[in-house]
């Protein structure tokens, strides 16, 4: 993977802008996620998943890959554009108070569980943005730790401390009930 | 998914081994969160129109320019550049359909030095139609070109043709319409920023020539060496060409083509405006639907605005700045918009005399196209920009032109240092000013100011592939200090001289001495 991203920087560089397209296209349904679990709407999701292409393509001149990853870096545009989003929209939501995802497309096995999911969820959205984040990360995008820490700006043993915690947490909030209902439908 | 949960598992573990006594249970939370993972897509079609819209743009290419070695106030322009260049879109003006609204960028691709080639090539607009020095068609208005007078023709016999002429055209105007608005010429409010009197008559003007005086020492050590050129073309009439081709129409069946590029397009609109777009040149304009709105609209009689009801400048600049946001239009790269005034001085001329004069219904507000934090002007000396024509009736735009697609490439030129030739076009009052003089002409002198570096729009005709060169030069631009108080004054309220060496010295070798300009206008009384 990096040596192939790092021969499409050499070729964007060099202006060929069909390299540009082979990036996006590694990265825009992982950007439009990561957008839409911070704004809850699919087409305001998709508007500022536009952007953040848009700055990424008019900006990538400045991108250096000796000074960083990719990925890294078009998160952090994305995370920059969501927050100048909800400083815009200060009457409606904070960017930290954004959690409310809800499903476009359910498994057999998610409806079944869709009132279990939902109350995982709500517990979900109990936990602090940057918590919410590491544990988004690493369990939906299945992103290293590494690349998790240079996204929110922290340590990998601060991220691996985070993540340990939420799972402590949620594991102590979601009722018991809850687990033998689960169990239940699994085994 | 089972082995992504023992690998988390085992990553907690590490960090934390008593969590291993809640294994089940961690396994469970671990499934469960996973499970909650929303599943979300983007519908493909938007993902490719996005991609097909990013594609399209021109891509900025790492700056080649040393930064060090730039004068500051060049730094600080550039710098003002990137700003604007960066500007995310405003989610105000966030678009129903992101691939299709995205905020028009401008884009600056740095060349080599010397990439647009010699630039003494044929200059377009400098010397479109007109010989070298000292030839008897060096003449300085179309009209007088028109003529086509020939060698030793004095003036009276000159005059008289243009008389004979516009007596058929009825030049009524001392101010060009705008574009797109002729009017037949009778005396009544012109839709275009030209007034019109009374009178059918042509008079003769004497032959006067300007003499441009500017005494001080002229500052060439520090210039900016940047060249820009506009890049024409656009990839997106392909694209528009294949979304075309579903369309059925009644005439023909577009589907048959096998393939093809939009070269241009013009739509009415629900509001009452034509818009027409040049995707060869970049290049748009908006103008009243007449069909839609009929010429009587933005002119109904006994509601002409006179000198004493004509509006506040603020609020003839907020309807244009209104309209040009209302479309779209991106304005970062303009600078303060400034409204046409050339009009008010013959309008006082003739009310002073006591003749019917009009005031025009319809003023230019211009927006200057600003590059390296420097106002752009034509080489007559009047800003160039996104011009807005704005009806005083109404308070409504009738038309906004000059609208350009904002993606150039640079590359550096050498400046000239010889003060002594650009004093004398300075004191001919420009490059495009020269004309054939007589004895019987008379001399005004014109007082320049401080001049102040800007850029100059250039075009030089390349025959390889019959297109102009789009090009803007650094340029110093001479303000009038004070318009002269001669009957026909034309309104030039500067000189612009480009800077550019290899421009100059072709003048030089070319135009020896010159003459200095003469401008008899055909007036009609």
């Amino acid at each position: 993977m990096e040596t192939t991203e790092q021969q499409l920087f050499t070729r964007i560089h060099d202006g060929d802008k069909d390299a540009f397209g082979a990036l996006y296209d590694l990265y825009v349904q992982k950007i439009y996620r990561f957008v839409y679990y911070k704004t809850f709407n699919k087409e305001l999701a998709w508007d500022l998943t536009s952007d953040v292409f848009m700055k990424a393509y008019e900006k990538f001149h400045q991108f250096n890959s000796e000074k960083g990853n990719f990925s890294s870096w078009i998160y952090a545009i994305a995370k920059n554009i969501i927050i100048d989003h909800y400083r815009s929209h200060k009457e409606t939501q904070s960017y930290s108070d954004a959690f409310d995802v809800s499903d476009e497309y359910m498994t057999k096995q998610k409806i079944e569980m869709s009132v279990d999911i939902a109350a995982v969820r709500e517990h979900i959205a109990t936990l602090d943005s940057v918590t919410r984040e590491v544990l988004m990360l690493r369990l939906w995008e299945d992103m290293s730790y590494k690349e998790i820490a240079e996204i929110i700006g922290k340590t990998e043993a601060n991220c691996k401390v985070i993540f340990s915690r939420s799972i402590k947490k949620l594991r102590a909030q979601i009722p018991l009930t809850s687990f033998l209902l689960f169990i239940t439908f699994h085994l | 998914m089972k082995q992504t949960i023992e690998e988390l598992l085992a990553e907690l573990y590490a960090f934390d081994p008593e969590l291993k006594n809640q294994e089940r249970e961690l396994k469970i939370v671990i499934e469960k969160l996973l499970l909650a993972k929303p599943q979300v897509f983007v519908d493909e079609t938007l993902v490719n129109q996005l991609k097909n819209t990013l594609l399209s743009q021109p891509m900025k290419q790492k700056s080649q320019f040393n930064f060090f070695t730039v004068a500051p106030w060049a730094v600080a322009g550039v710098a003002m550049i990137a700003v604007v260049v960066t500007a995310v879109p405003s989610l105000q003006n966030r678009v129903r359909t992101v691939f299709v609204d995205t905020k028009p960028s401008t884009t600056f691709i740095a060349r080599e030095s010397g990439a647009f080639g010699s630039l003494a090539g044929i200059a377009s607009n400098y010397e479109s139609g007109v010989p070298a020095l000292g030839a008897p068609e060096a003449m300085s208005s179309k009209a007088l070109s028109s003529v086509a007078p020939t060698e030793g023709m004095a003036y009276r016999e000159v005059a008289d043709a243009i008389a004979v002429e516009t007596s058929s055209n009825a030049v009524t105007s001392l101010v060009a319409p705008a574009p797109a608005m002729t009017e037949p010429a009778i005396s009544r409010p012109q839709s275009g920023g030209g007034i019109a009197v009374d009178s059918k008559m042509a008079i003769w003007i004497p032959p006067t020539q300007y003499r441009y005086v500017y005494d001080k020492e002229i500052d060439l050590s520090q210039l900016p060496t940047t060249v820009y050129r506009r890049i024409a073309g656009s990839s997106q009439g392909t694209s528009l060409f294949s979304r075309l081709a579903g369309v059925a129409l009644p005439m023909m069946k577009l589907s048959g083509i096998p393939g093809g590029t939009v070269s241009n397009f013009s739509f009415s609109d629900d509001n009452g405006y034509m818009t027409t777009i040049d995707l060869i040149n970049n290049t748009a304009s908006l103008y009243v639907d007449y069909s839609k709105k009929g010429w009587e609209y933005y002119n109904t009689p006994g509601k002409e605005v006179t000198m004493e009801t004509y509006p506040q400048d603020d609020l003839i600049i907020a309807t244009a700045s209104n309209f040009l946001d209302q479309y779209g239009i991106n304005r970062d790269q303009y600078g303060a918009p400034v409204i046409d005034t050339a009009w008010r001085g013959p309008v006082i001329l003739a009310m002073e005399r006591g003749e019917t004069a009009y005031v025009p219904q319809d003023v230019n507000v211009r927006f200057p196209l600003q590059l390296e934090g420097k106002s752009v002007y034509e080489s007559w000396g009047n800003a160039y920009g996104i011009n807005v024509s704005v009806n005083l009736q109404r308070m409504e735009v009738t038309g906004a032109y000059e609208i350009v697609g904002l993606n150039f490439e640079t590359s550096d030129y050498e400046m000239t240092t010889d003060q002594a030739l650009v004093k004398k076009l300075v004191e001919q009052g420009g490059l495009d000013q020269w004309y054939y003089a007589d004895a019987s002409t008379q001399v005004v002198d014109v007082k320049l100011g401080e001049p102040a570096l800007v850029y100059t729009r250039y075009y030089i005709w390349e025959q390889e592939t019959n297109t102009n060169k789009e090009l803007y030069i650094p340029a110093l631009r001479f303000p009038v200090l004070e318009a002269p108080k001669t009957e026909y004054y034309y309104n030039k309220d500067s000189v612009v001289i480009p800077l550019a060496q290899e421009i100059l010295k072709q003048r030089s070798v070319d135009n020896g001495v010159r003459p200095m300009p003469v401008e008899p206008m055909p007036m009609v009384k």
